[in-house]
Order: C-alpha cells, then sequence, then structure tokens
C-alpha cells in the first residue's frame, strides 16, 4: 500500500525530486500540445492525461501483487487473444497490452490506458482460449466505457483531476492521492454492480464479434464456482457474487473445445 | 503461437453470436452507425477478402441499408460498401486512433506501442515509492506485448476465422 506524500512548501526543500516532478507533469502538458492530441473523450479527459494516471495505477496493481509473471508464452499468448478482441473494440485510440499478475488468487483488473491484468491463478484456470477472451472482454469493456474515469470525472475520488495532470503549477500531491485512491478503488472495493454487470454483456458480445464462443465467460465463472475457489479469500472479490453474474447472463453452451 | 485450442465453428454459435447482436447494438436497416477507424474499408461483397470498394473516416457516420448476418451495408458520403460489424460503433466514438491505423493495416500500432514509455509522471511515482520493479515488470509486459505484432494477429485471425474472417 502506498503511503499518500501530502507535500507542501516547506518539503519542497527537503525533496529535491519535487523540481523534476514539476518538469514530468509540464512533459504531459507539453506533449499534449505538441501531438495535437488535446481531444477530450466522453469524461473530458485527455488520452494523455488517461495515460499519465494508468500508467501509474498499473505501477501500484503490480506492485500489489507482488510482480509479474514473466512468462513469455502465457504473456504472448494472453497478448494475441487480447489484441484481437481489440480490433473490435470501440476504443480504437487505445493500445491494448495484457499481464499476468504473479499470484495464485483469482482475479482481474483493468487500468485506465489499456493495460489489462489477471492473475496467475485465473490464467491457469481458464483453460481454453473461448474462457480467457470471455475475461479479458469483461475487463477490456471496463476500459472501452470508461468506468474508472467515470468515477474521476464524477468527483467521486477527487475533482479537477485534468488540471492535476496537464497543469505544471499542479501540486503532485493531488496525483498521488489519486493514483492511491483509485488503485485502491479498483483493487480492493471494485465498481459499482451495474458497471460490472455491464462488463459482462458487452464482454460477451465483444468475444464473440471476435468470434470466441459467447459462454466463455460463462464457462470461465462456472468452472470457479465449481472448484470451490470462489468461496476463498480475494478470489473475484471486486466483483459481484457469481451466482448474480451467471444469473444475468445468457445460458450459452459451453465452448466447444474442452478445457485443458 | 501456442494458443492451445481453437473452437470448432459451428452454426449454433455463430447464429448465437448474431443473435446476442441485436440486445446490444442497434443494427439494423435504417440506423447509423460509425466507423471506428481513421480509414474504414468498405467491401464489394460480405466479405473481408473482397475487393475494396470505398472507404470511410475516423467517425463518419454510414447509414445501414441492409444487414446480412455480421456485414451490413452501407452508405458513407462518398461511398457504398459491405462493412463487417465489429468496424462500426453504435455511438460516435470521441477519440482518434493513431495515426495512419487503418482496417487494412494494422501494424501501424506496433510503432505506437513500441515507441511509448510509461508517462513521466508515472516514472516520477515509480522512483517516489520504491517502485523499480514493479517499472521494471510493467516495462517488460509493454515489451512482450510489443512483440505481438499486429500483422501476426492478422494472420492468427485469418488462419481460426476469427471477426471479420469467419466464413
Amino acid at each position: 500500500m502506498l503511503a499518500l506524500l501530502l507535500l507542501s512548501s516547506p518539503l519542497q526543500a527537503a525533496f529535491p525530486g519535487l523540481d523534476k516532478i514539476t518538469k514530468d507533469l509540464k512533459k504531459v502538458e507539453d506533449t499534449t500540445k505538441t501531438v495535437g492530441k488535446v481531444a477530450k473523450g466522453a469524461t473530458g479527459l485527455s488520452l494523455e492525461e488517461e495515460i499519465a494516471i494508468g500508467d501509474a495505477v498499473s505501477l501500484e496493481i503490480v506492485g500489489r501483487f507482488g510482480g509479474l509473471w514473466r512468462d513469455e508464452a502465457a504473456t504472448q499468448r494472453v497478448n494475441l487473444l487480447g489484441r484481437a478482441l481489440g480490433r473490435y473494440a470501440l476504443r480504437q485510440d487505445l493500445v491494448w497490452r495484457f499481464g499476468i499478475l504473479d499470484s495464485d488468487t483469482v482475479n482481474a483488473f483493468s487500468a485506465p490506458g489499456g493495460r489489462i491484468f489477471i492473475t496467475r491463478g485465473l490464467y491457469q484456470m481458464a483453460g481454453t482460449d473461448d474462457e480467457l477472451a470471455g475475461v479479458l472482454a469483461h475487463e477490456m469493456i471496463h476500459i472501452d466505457r470508461r468506468h474508472a474515469l467515470r468515477i474521476i470525472a464524477r468527483g467521486e475520488l477527487l475533482s479537477g483531476v485534468s488540471e492535476l495532470v496537464a497543469d505544471n503549477n499542479a501540486d503532485f500531491a493531488q496525483y498521488e492521492q489519486l493514483i492511491g485512491d483509485l488503485s485502491s478503488f479498483i483493487l480492493e472495493k471494485g465498481y459499482d454492480p451495474e458497471s460490472e454487470y455491464e462488463a459482462d454483456k458487452r464482454g460477451r458480445a465483444l468475444a464473440a464479434t471476435t468470434g470466441f464462443a459467447p459462454g466463455g465467460l460463462r464457462t470461465a465463472l462456472e468452472a470457479l464456482k465449481s472448484s470451490g475457489k470462489a468461496k476463498e479469500e480475494k478470489t473475484f472479490d471486486t466483483h459481484p457474487p457469481i451466482d448474480e453474474r451467471l444469473k444475468r447472463l445468457p445460458k450459452d453452451a459451453p465452448p466447444a473445445t474442452p478445457s485443458s | 503461437m501456442n494458443t492451445r485450442h481453437f473452437p470448432r465453428r459451428n452454426a449454433a454459435a455463430i447464429a448465437a453470436a448474431f443473435a446476442l447482436l441485436a440486445g446490444v447494438a442497434a443494427i439494423e436497416k435504417g440506423a447509423t452507425v460509425f466507423s471506428k477507424r481513421n480509414e474504414t474499408s468498405l467491401r464489394a461483397e460480405p466479405s473481408a477478402l473482397a475487393a475494396a470498394a470505398g472507404k470511410a473516416g475516423f467517425a463518419e457516420p454510414l447509414k445501414i441499408e441492409e444487414v446480412r448476418g455480421a456485414w451490413l451495408r452501407v452508405k458513407a458520403a462518398k461511398a457504398k460498401g459491405w462493412v463487417f460489424h465489429g468496424n462500426v460503433a453504435e455511438e460516435k466514438p470521441t477519440l482518434p486512433p493513431p495515426a495512419g491505423l487503418t482496417t487494412v493495416s494494422a501494424s501501424e500500432t506496433d510503432t505506437v506501442a513500441a515507441a511509448r514509455p510509461l508517462a513521466p509522471a508515472a516514472e516520477g511515482f515509480a522512483s517516489r515509492h520504491d517502485g523499480e520493479k514493479a517499472k521494471a515488470d510493467v516495462e517488460w509486459l509493454d515489451a512482450e506485448s510489443a512483440k505481438v505484432k499486429g500483422e501476426a494477429v492478422d494472420t492468427w485471425m485469418r488462419e481460426n476465422q476469427k471477426g471479420e474472417y469467419k466464413q
């Protein structure tokens, strides 16, 4: 867990890195202006602002889970499947990237800007491409529909994030607090149930559009339920109850290919 | 590339995929959808392998004149043709893709992916929080992701009849 730094002006002298950080924030602004990508998304955040937030949230996710599982074949597999899904995502402004957290727990997370993380436990449980695609598509929808960014825009975490990232006069402590709060939200509290059900519904459609069996996510959830792991601590604990998700998902036939 | 299993194509799964479209997207004759890419190819026939009939620009409105399975015959500002439903959106996209990204060539995203380091603000965030290991992991992830080239994804989709290559 990150300690949230609350800097004030007397601390600037004791914190020589502050100048660099201020310059970093200025770079974000300069980059934004230079490349002309100041167009704002539906939440009022530019892509550069979203990326500046998402990169730090990615660091938080990886840090809290003790690192990535650096298995090249598995990582390239999830990237291949995920990038295929990304062809038909709503947002084509993002570069989708997929990583596997080195954890036995079963869970998945998304960071603004296009990074998706699943745990090794979930990767190994979801054996088929269809199941994995169903899980990845669910997480991609959280980014595609800007669920995390909408929380920021609604002011539930912090108001005025645009100025924090793009304004070279911004107090970077606010940026720190935003990242800490948003990461805690994603990793501990989770999205509201309606966002999760929307991710299930639209994720199922995205997987089907890409050519994966629409029942992939359902099969993965059923496998998790029957494994008994669903009742263990930290198993999909940031998502609504599995029974409720299964109840809302169409009763698609399982994918034709067997789980390994 | 190791993907272990490829789903069998069966009519029921395809029909189910198309049927669920109706529950999510308003894709029907007379409706308007929008191009998601900088340059979306319109085809002379409802097939990814058919000849090009024209192009549509980013967020360009496309009037649906006919729906045939997963393909839509649409009218753009300066062209008519068939487009795979996954290449259009029911709502107007707000942010354009990286320059050059088209439905024909996805390789441009490889350049973008490889070129972009962590945002400067996030770099600073890592250095302030003993996040060097996490930073190294995220950079490794980005490098591994960049190894999966757009052309390889396209080849895999063709070989496994995914998306618009489904027959």
